[in-house]
């Protein structure tokens, strides 16, 4: 894990077994993370700008409305967001109230972190393990969106993946910190 | 009536949290799922913590903020401001602290086509500040006016702000918007005003800036037409009611780029850095949603909030000096809290009482706005003039942030006049019905 001082061994060497395992964790996720991250925002995010624009002309000049235009703006906005949530993670963008935490010793920051990704990595696990359980359910029932006839198990499928990645990122960066820089 | 433990319980445990350092999305959130659980059992606790996200996520209304930031992105990275400013510079330049006056108009017509504070502040710091350093401003007058000024920014719309109370709150995005545009103009004046009489009263502090011919006037102010024409196809749209904010948010992204693209400045770069900061934002103002949201059902489920507005309402402390009370209590949680932090914690409780007391939520969301305008600007958090001081980094924070103190004044006989006078927010929403 990172933020965590006082190793005496090069990170991925020695330590063992586990050392490897989380170090590569570690670098798979945060390479899935990235490549959701590009395809959030050179695909879902401006074929959400392109779709609203699109209906809206369609709408007002040609009075020819897409019927399932809002159904699959939310899936893209759905889209969008859950793969930039890893991302954000590493990028710190989450807020939080550092008054206190920027005066805390190195050793209190430490248990603040641990704290902090706890309640990460069991609230996106709750989510993550509820999606996947969701998954057959709705394939089951068939459940598709309200104007547009296509099944919206999939995306409950990314829900789940993105919940994962973003449960990885968050062991693997348990203190938010800017990890990545400029990669994305 | 009594506040349940359970519920009491669980705002201590999230403010522990809090003040841990633990981001605000994960202490609302986990203390809402565990909350649950602990309450209703793991099977409907689980089942929150996934279609909370489910459905917001899919939100028509959500959509709006993306593409809100994304418009006030592209309008940051494709540089769509300079002829602003220019522009603004050559009508107000001249008169005494003119320049510093000058930044204020071009923040608020900045304001007028991005929802972000800080993006005006950097945006318009970046240009004005060496100007103001070239005339000799004084220093702490040229960074509070800008600092303070960047929190138009959220006032006049479009405001992700608004959206993000709207959605909160589900009250009209649009109604909203409309709501933001007196107050704004009222605040830019308040603060032009401040600065004209402070440079009145002592010249050296903000001497006039260049005179400039008719000609060059009229020819600069076609440097506003973009951001005109932009600001009147959105807010002119929703006011209308020809598109919904969510249209006009991707509309006006689409008029960013044409604009962009017609002067030459939609680089590939510009592009790219725009979509990437929209999607970060839009992910971390998602996540405080979700979190907030579950706080709330928490909260709803034990009776917490049930408990407090009635304690609240059994007061009897009338609209007035509840508002007075919230003033107090968003500046102490402005300086310990973002923005979003501070609105997200706040609304599930305060919104039953605002409704209670017949006060009306478009209003509350203008005042919501203006306090976050303070927050934005108050020690020790005070983004704006964290961004300030990066754009001046040979000004002192603790100077800019007297700087600032004279427009927080400012702020207050606003917050004043929109409790005493409420029409000045509700007057042109009302006239869209």
């Amino acid at each position: 894990m990172r933020g965590v001082e006082g190793s005496t061994e090069p990170e991925g060497q020695g330590g063992g077994g586990l050392d490897r395992a989380v170090d590569y964790l570690d670098r798979t996720s945060a390479r899935i993370s990235r490549y959701m991250f590009r395809f959030g925002i050179h695909v879902t995010m401006p074929a959400l700008v392109v779709l609203v624009t699109l209906d809206v002309a369609l709408r007002y000049v040609f009075n020819a409305p897409l019927q399932w235009a809002r159904d699959v703006n939310g899936l893209l906005l759905l889209i969008s967001i859950f793969c930039a949530l890893p991302h954000a993670w590493d990028r710190a963008y989450h807020i939080r109230m550092e008054v206190f935490y920027t005066r805390f010793s190195e050793s209190r920051r430490r248990l603040a972190d641990v704290v902090s990704s706890l309640a990460g990595v069991v609230f996106f696990g709750l989510m993550a393990v509820q999606a996947v359980r969701f998954v057959p359910f709705m394939i089951q029932t068939g459940e598709t969106g309200e104007d547009w006839d296509f099944v919206l198990w999939p995306f409950m499928g990314i829900v789940a993946f993105c919940a994962f990645v973003m449960v990885a990122r968050i062991f693997s960066n348990p203190a938010g910190i800017e990890s990545l820089g400029d990669e994305a | 009536m009594i506040i349940p433990i359970s519920g009491l319980l669980g705002i201590a445990a999230m403010f522990v949290l809090l003040m841990l350092g633990v981001p605000i999305a994960f202490s609302m959130a986990i203390t809402g799922a565990v909350g649950l659980w602990i309450l209703e059992g793991p099977g409907p606790a689980m089942a929150h913590s996934l279609l909370v996200p489910w459905d917001e996520g899919r939100s028509f209304v959500f959509v709006t903020i993306p593409l809100f930031v994304l418009m006030g992105q592209l309008v940051f990275h494709t540089g769509l401001a300079t002829d602003l400013y220019r522009a603004v510079r050559t009508w107000i330049g001249p008169v005494p602290g003119g320049m510093a006056i000058t930044s204020v108009v071009a923040c608020g017509a900045f304001g007028a086509v991005t929802g972000s504070s800080i993006a005006t502040v950097a945006t318009m710091g970046a240009i004005v500040m060496p100007e103001m350093r070239r005339y000799n401003y004084n220093p702490r007058l040229a960074t509070g006016a800008l600092a303070a000024s960047g929190t138009l920014g959220i006032l006049i719309p479009p405001s992700v702000i608004f959206i993000f109370y709207g959605v909160m709150t589900e009250t009209s995005i649009g109604e909203l918007f409309i709501a933001g545009i007196i107050p704004g103009i009222l605040t830019a004046t308040m603060f032009s005003v401040i600065i004209l009489v402070r440079c009145m009263i002592t010249p050296s502090l903000g001497p006039p800036g260049p005179s400039s011919t008719w000609a060059e006037r009229w020819s600069s102010t076609v440097g506003l037409l973009p951001i005109m024409a932009l600001f009147g196809l959105v807010i002119g749209g929703i006011y209308a009611g020809i598109f919904t904010p969510t249209e006009a948010a991707g509309v006006g992204c689409t008029g960013v780029l044409v604009t962009a693209g017609v002067r030459g400045s939609l680089t590939r770069t510009a592009m790219s850095k725009a979509l990437e900061e929209t999607a970060l934002i839009s992910a971390m103002i998602f996540a405080i949603i979700v979190g907030g949201y579950l706080f709330a059902r928490f909260l709803a489920v034990t009776g917490t909030t049930e408990a407090m507005v009635d304690v609240l309402v059994g007061m009897d402390l009338g609209r007035v000096l509840f508002l007075v009370l919230l003033v107090g209590l968003y500046i102490i949680l402005g300086a310990m809290l973002d923005v979003f932090g501070m609105l997200v914690l706040t609304i599930p409780f305060v919104m039953p009482i605002v409704r209670e007391l017949g006060i009306d939520p478009i209003w509350f969301g203008v005042f919501a706005v203006v306090m976050a305008e303070l927050a934005l600007v108050t020690p020790p958090i005070g983004a704006n003039v964290f961004v300030m001081r990066r754009t001046a980094p040979e000004v002192p924070m603790g100077e800019i942030f007297m700087g600032v103190l004279p427009f927080v004044l400012g702020e207050l006989v606003v917050i004043a006049l929109l409790i005493a006078f409420p029409e000045i927010a509700l007057w042109l929403p009302g006239q869209m019905r």
